[in-house]
């Protein structure tokens, strides 16, 4: 069952560093929410939902960023919580360079993304997934 | 494993390849020490396409891996950030953009086995500054990258805090003062790309005469970054040609160019400080070789620890793209605490080459004393002992040795190494008794600053000290350099000096010794009185006169 959700998540980031929405909807909810966490960047607050926010994800992406580099480094999941530590590495004329360790807290739902959330500090995310019931 | 990768240079100069595995760094070699071309190849368009494969090759072999083990292999140049031809001013810019985004096939060919969908482009002066602040291992530092040029820029301020990096600011072309030292060293008749370091010597020899043009021309900013308008060389001093008769003339143009430097590298740290609010620097790049500079930006900047990657040129470039990767795949590096990442061989094997090559030699009890007392007898001793260095300076590995007490074997060094006369050579030192004889930032294990030499200590250790009254030096710490620590402390014990004369082991315009077949050649070549490889010692007498007059030679070990 990890090694299922390890290739899921790598899955789910080869399409997000693929900027390719379809990809992302193949294994994303119906109702799936994404909280980005890019609010300066991206000029948004609210999260992306369903497959037509994921799309607009994609653009934003597009628009603030020429390379988007998310790397997955260590998968965990209690129930239906998955939280992953990895980097992001960030690229554009306008904003620079970035590369920081950040983490994700997803939600799955009959194996498929539900929920996602990027954490700049990875302890809030840890913390957040400590809470998760086991 | 978690992950083993390999960092490849090879975009301009100084092409070099570096493994990483689990956040350690394994090996790291230049390729002019396996091709013997210096810097492994021209800075040119033309040559991007040429990949450090032996020095590549030799670091998977040493870790018992194959290309097919890699995770990922970092190339240092992102060809998406690339510009054009009015970025840069090179008509064939293009070419070498396009050879690099061919260099994942290239790589794949050079190494059988490799997927070349693993090859990750870093930006190149984010490979800089990771080979800085992964080496230093500091918990967050202000990070500085200067050199000729990147992509499309010549410099990156940064701020390296959390696990992760910053960029703050990044000097676009065509303003560089890499570039712009380079174009005095050529101007003053030395090979650019290369021979810098002879600029920042020779501007000892002068005085900041032309400082105020120079102010004129070079200019910094308000937001971390500086500008560099095209110098009317020729109006300042007359060119010369490789060999020609330097001025005072041409070293005031040296040293107002060496003032001028320091003083925009003041003004970026300063910006750098105030907006990082770090203590702490980290530095890579070429312009971080140059050590009068970094001397004066501990003395007088803001930071009250600087760090500077021993292979601060391009070559570095192979680590820190090496480490950056290595920490997205999830294994932090670790810090550096050695630049002994080179090719080493055992007793068995050197015995094995000197045998192969036909000369007389002995097994020493104790080659530490045995040198230190020829160098006390103020011998010259060719010292080849262990893993070869990262980077340019000779640290105790590959080095041509002498006593610091004799004004004169600065010129005996030079007219061995075919030099010229104005360059110093350089001290190493006992770390426990630097502070004793020298001043400045201590330790200095990478001889990436300039010492004041203590008064007193100026007539011990004359051959070591430069015009100006300081010396390159490089301190040694036992644990680190037991071989070297010991030869110190022996030499000290025979002639009550803690300091041994030490500069790089090869001839003018060759690359450092590696092999044992380099160290043979440079000792057959050049007057030096003994080899001292591994524990065996072979002397210049021996060497020569071995041959009896039967015509036999004379191969045994002589215990």
């Amino acid at each position: 069952m990890a090694e299922d959700c390890t290739a899921l998540v790598g899955r789910l980031f080869d399409a997000l560093n693929g900027r390719d929405p379809a990809a992302i909807a193949e294994i994303c909810d119906e109702g799936v929410e994404f909280f980005s966490r890019a609010d300066g960047a991206f000029g948004r607050s609210a999260p992306y939902s369903g497959p037509g926010g994921l799309r607009d994800y994609v653009a934003d992406v597009a628009r603030s960023w020429e390379e988007v580099l998310m790397t997955p480094c260590e998968v965990e999941r209690r129930r239906e919580v998955v939280l992953v530590r990895g980097r992001v590495y960030v690229r554009s004329h306008e904003l620079g360079i970035r590369d920081v360790p950040v983490a994700w807290l997803w939600k799955l739902r009959e194996g498929r993304f539900l929920r996602g959330e990027v954490f700049p500090d990875p302890r809030e995310a840890e913390a957040r997934f400590a809470a998760a019931p086991v | 494993m978690t992950a083993a990768v390999l960092g490849v240079n090879a975009v301009f100069h100084d092409s070099a390849a570096a493994l990483v595995v689990d956040g350690e760094v394994v090996a790291a070699a230049e390729e002019e020490r396996f091709s013997r071309r210096k810097h492994g190849k021209p800075p040119l368009a033309f040559s991007t396409w040429e990949l450090p494969e032996l020095a590549a090759r030799w670091c998977l072999r040493h870790a018992g891996l194959t290309a097919a083990d890699l995770d990922a292999v970092a190339y240092s140049y992102d060809p998406a950030l690339a510009i054009g031809k009015e970025g840069t001013g090179d008509p064939w810019e293009e070419l070498r953009t396009a050879f690099v985004r061919r260099a994942p096939r290239f790589l794949a060919t050079a190494l059988p086995g490799l997927d070349p969908a693993r090859v990750r482009f870093v930006p190149h002066h984010v490979a800089h500054a990771a080979s800085a602040y992964h080496g230093a291992g500091f918990p967050s530092s202000a990070v500085l990258v200067l050199d000729g040029r990147g992509e499309a820029a010549s410099h990156l301020a940064g701020h390296r805090r959390d696990g992760g990096l910053e960029v703050l600011a990044a000097q676009r072309l065509p303003h560089s003062l890499g570039l712009l030292y380079e174009e005095l060293t050529d101007h003053l008749g030395f090979r650019r790309s290369s021979d810098e370091y002879k600029v920042m010597a020779m501007a000892s020899y002068g005085r900041p005469a032309l400082l105020a043009p120079m102010r004129e021309l070079i200019g910094v900013d308000r937001e971390g970054g500086f500008t560099t308008e095209p110098v009317p060389w020729e109006s300042l001093a007359p060119r010369l040609a490789d060999g020609d008769e330097w001025t005072p003339r041409h070293a005031d143009l040296a040293a107002s160019v060496q003032a001028r430097l320091e003083e925009v590298l003041l003004e970026l740290c300063g910006w750098l400080a105030e907006r990082t609010g770090e203590r702490r620097l980290v530095m890579a790049g070429g312009v971080a070789l140059n050590c009068v500079a970094n001397s004066r930006i501990a003395r007088e900047g803001p930071f009250e620890e600087i760090w500077v990657q021993p292979a601060a040129g391009d070559s570095g470039t192979a680590l820190g793209a090496a480490t950056f990767v290595s920490e997205q795949l999830g294994a932090p590096p670790r810090q550096m605490r050695t630049a002994a990442l080179g090719r080493e061989w055992d007793e068995a094997e050197l015995e094995a080459w000197l045998r192969g090559a036909g000369v007389p030699f002995r097994r020493c009890d104790d080659v530490a004393a045995t040198v230190a007392e020829r160098l006390a007898e103020d011998r010259i001793v060719a010292w080849h002992q262990g893993r070869s260095e990262w980077g340019p300076r000779a640290l105790g590995h590959r080095s041509l040795l002498a006593d610091p007490r004799r004004a004169d074997n600065l010129e005996r060094l030079n007219e061995i190494k075919g030099r010229e006369q104005f360059r110093p050579v350089a001290p190493m030192v006992l770390e426990s008794r630097a502070a004793e004889v020298f001043e400045g930032p201590l330790p200095s294990p990478y001889m990436l600053f300039t010492h004041r030499v203590r008064p007193g200590w100026e007539d011990r250790i004359a051959a070591a000290v430069h015009v100006d009254g300081t010396a390159r030096i490089q301190t040694v710490e036992p644990a680190a350099e037991p071989l070297v620590a010991r030869m110190l402390a022996e030499f000290e014990r025979r002639t009550g000096v803690p300091v041994v004369v030490n500069t790089s082991l090869n001839t003018a315009g060759r690359p450092m010794v590696d092999d044992p077949r380099d160290a043979l050649e440079c000792f057959g070549s050049a007057p030096i009185d003994f080899l001292a490889i591994g524990p065996f010692l072979v002397s210049r007498g021996s060497f020569f006169a071995a041959e009896g007059e039967s015509g036999e030679r004379v191969l045994s070990v002589v215990g």
